[in-house]
């Protein structure tokens, strides 16, 4: 289940109003998250929630769940 | 063996029979690994030899990774299986290049470097299983894949003959689980195989073939044409590198079908891009997203440090492409035609953010004259780096390139009947047809009719347009 809060981060980077994001939502799937705005959102969301990722976390991110639980595991 | 030889529709029938009446997976998985031998074996015994190395070390470094607990270890076997994945490429592709670089830098010391292997050893399909090792280690690593159980189930999945010599490159994921299954094709996909096929055979044969010898010709001398046969020369080469290259994945695609397997699209359309971003979402699709995954996001990740998105996006999209013009070839016309796409890149990139946000693609139709001129200069961008690509030396481009623009009237005029009327054919279809949809996956789910008179079509084309001339596929030498 992915939280408004992060919903809303990742919405707000990528400048679309609204969008369903389920587990297993892929990036490419989202209206312009496409490779170049990959790491804004990633950025964004380090910003935000103030959490660090390393670099092979993110690499090992499959979808928008594996995104929420690498959050979760932060806060 | 190329896949428009007689030998290879023999080769291929006795492959699709013996797989009919032999059904059962593990022994229709260890005839694919026979027939794949068989098939590298026509192109010499160096290509054996090194993908059975490439395949043992891949295998054993998976294994490996998976295996340890210990996060050290595992970045040993990662760096360990990169190491020689790409100590062989470098080994076998890029020797000449460096040697020659290095004499040629070195030489006025006396210093001379030898050439270890010469070009013609190079193993066949070296850059593509290459390239499809090294993302089986790498997604084994970051735990996006598991590792093949069984050498042979690996070996089949490198080996495999219709993506061999020049991809597509299909991921470890897509088709290990594929071979797992019963290798048993429905009426579909004998049809849509066959459809491919035959569609590949008329890009390569009809269309690439018949634009190769005057193409060709211009390529190798500008300095004796005139700017108009200059101008055809790069629409011709345009045309061909796309029918060459593409009817090349169509006929891989159009292979595995016809064994029920199925293999990623390469190309979508991609001249009728917007822009150059889109370009690389359209064109050599399964090398673009490697690149993507395992050289840009790698290097995005890594400079997260870098704040101002602009110069760190621009930065790793001309190295990228740096990369991918050296996997092409060893040659600095590819290092050049790599960095215009990155600079390209970078431009599109810098220009979106200030100008328009995300740089969606307009919504309004194909023929709006915003949607004309996107295309018309993301081609312009496309067929000035196929003069890079095309020529053999940078000295040759920048001749191409100088005659071209300055529109010099002096030198030879060459007429060919075909370059203009194939280019025109190659506009209208890239301005008229849905770029989104795949006509040929849907054809057998048009009439009988419809698909009576489109095979026919393509069989009496194939028939009456061939040039007797056999030209190799331009993406085989890379």
């Amino acid at each position: 289940m992915i939280s408004p809060e992060l919903k809303q981060v990742i919405l707000n980077t990528l400048g679309i109003d609204d969008w369903e994001l389920t587990d297993a939502t892929l990036a490419f799937e989202v209206p312009g998250w496409d490779s170049l705005n990959h790491i804004n959102v990633l950025l964004a969301i380090e910003k935000h929630f103030n959490v660090q990722f390393k670099n092979v976390e993110l690499l090992r991110l499959k979808n928008v769940g594996d995104l929420q639980r690498l959050l979760d595991s932060k806060l | 063996m190329s896949f428009t030889s007689s030998e290879f529709v023999l080769f291929m029938a006795l492959c699709l029979a013996v797989l009919q009446i032999i059904q059962r997976p593990s022994v229709q998985m260890w005839l694919l690994i026979v027939f794949s031998y068989l098939f590298c074996l026509s192109f010499g015994f160096a290509g054996v030899l090194v993908i059975t190395l490439t395949a043992l070390v891949d295998f054993n470094v998976g294994r490996q990774i998976e295996n340890s607990t210990s996060s050290v270890n595992r970045k040993r076997w990662l760096w360990a299986g990169l190491a020689v994945n790409l100590g062989l490429l470098c080994f076998f592709k890029y020797d000449n290049f460096v040697a020659a670089n290095l004499n040629a830098l070195l030489g006025p010391l006396g210093v001379r470097i030898p050439v270890l292997v010469q070009d013609l050893l190079l193993p066949v399909g070296l850059s593509y299983f290459t390239l499809a090792g090294i993302s089986y280690i790498l997604d084994i690593y970051y735990e996006r894949g598991t590792s093949s159980k069984s050498i042979a189930e690996y070996l089949c999945y490198l080996l495999y003959f219709p993506k061999l010599v020049a991809g597509p490159i299909v991921r470890a994921s897509e088709l290990l689980p594929q071979f797992r299954r019963e290798v048993q094709p429905t009426a579909q996909d004998f049809e849509t195989g066959c459809a491919y096929l035959l569609v590949g055979c008329v890009k390569k044969l009809v269309i690439a073939d018949q634009l190769a010898g005057h193409v060709g010709m211009i390529f190798a001398a500008p300095e004796q044409y005139n700017a108009f046969t200059l101008l055809q020369g790069v629409l011709g080469y345009t045309v061909q590198i796309y029918a060459d290259f593409s009817g090349y994945s169509d006929m891989a695609i159009g292979c595995a079908r016809l064994m029920g397997i199925k293999f990623p699209q390469n190309f979508l359309m991609p001249y009728s891009s917007l822009n150059i971003a889109e370009f690389w979402r359209r064109w050599h699709v399964t090398l673009s997203t490697w690149l993507r995954d395992y050289v840009f996001f790698p290097l995005e990740m890594g400079s997260r440090g870098i704040r101002n998105a602009n110069i760190r996006v621009s930065r790793n999209l001309l190295v990228t492409m740096l990369v991918c013009g050296l996997w092409h070839g060893a040659s600095w016309n590819f290092v050049l035609w790599g960095g215009l796409h990155g600079l390209a890149l970078a431009i599109h990139q810098v220009y979106g953010a200030v100008f328009r946000r995300g740089m969606r693609p307009p919504k309004h139709s194909m023929f709006h004259p915003a949607a004309l001129v996107s295309r018309g200069l993301t081609l312009s961008v496309v067929m000035a780096g196929w003069i890079l690509f095309g020529t053999a030396t940078p000295k040759v481009a920048f001749q191409y390139f100088g005659r071209l623009l300055t529109w010099n009237t002096s030198g030879i005029a060459l007429g060919s009947a075909y370059i203009l009327p194939l280019t025109a054919l190659m506009i209208v279809a890239h301005l008229i047809v849905n770029k989104d949809r795949n006509l040929v996956e849907e054809l057998p789910l048009y009439s009988v009719q419809k698909r009576v008179v489109t095979y026919a079509s393509l069989l009496v084309a194939l028939s009456t347009l061939v040039t007797s001339n056999a030209v190799p596929f331009v993406y085989v030498h890379f």
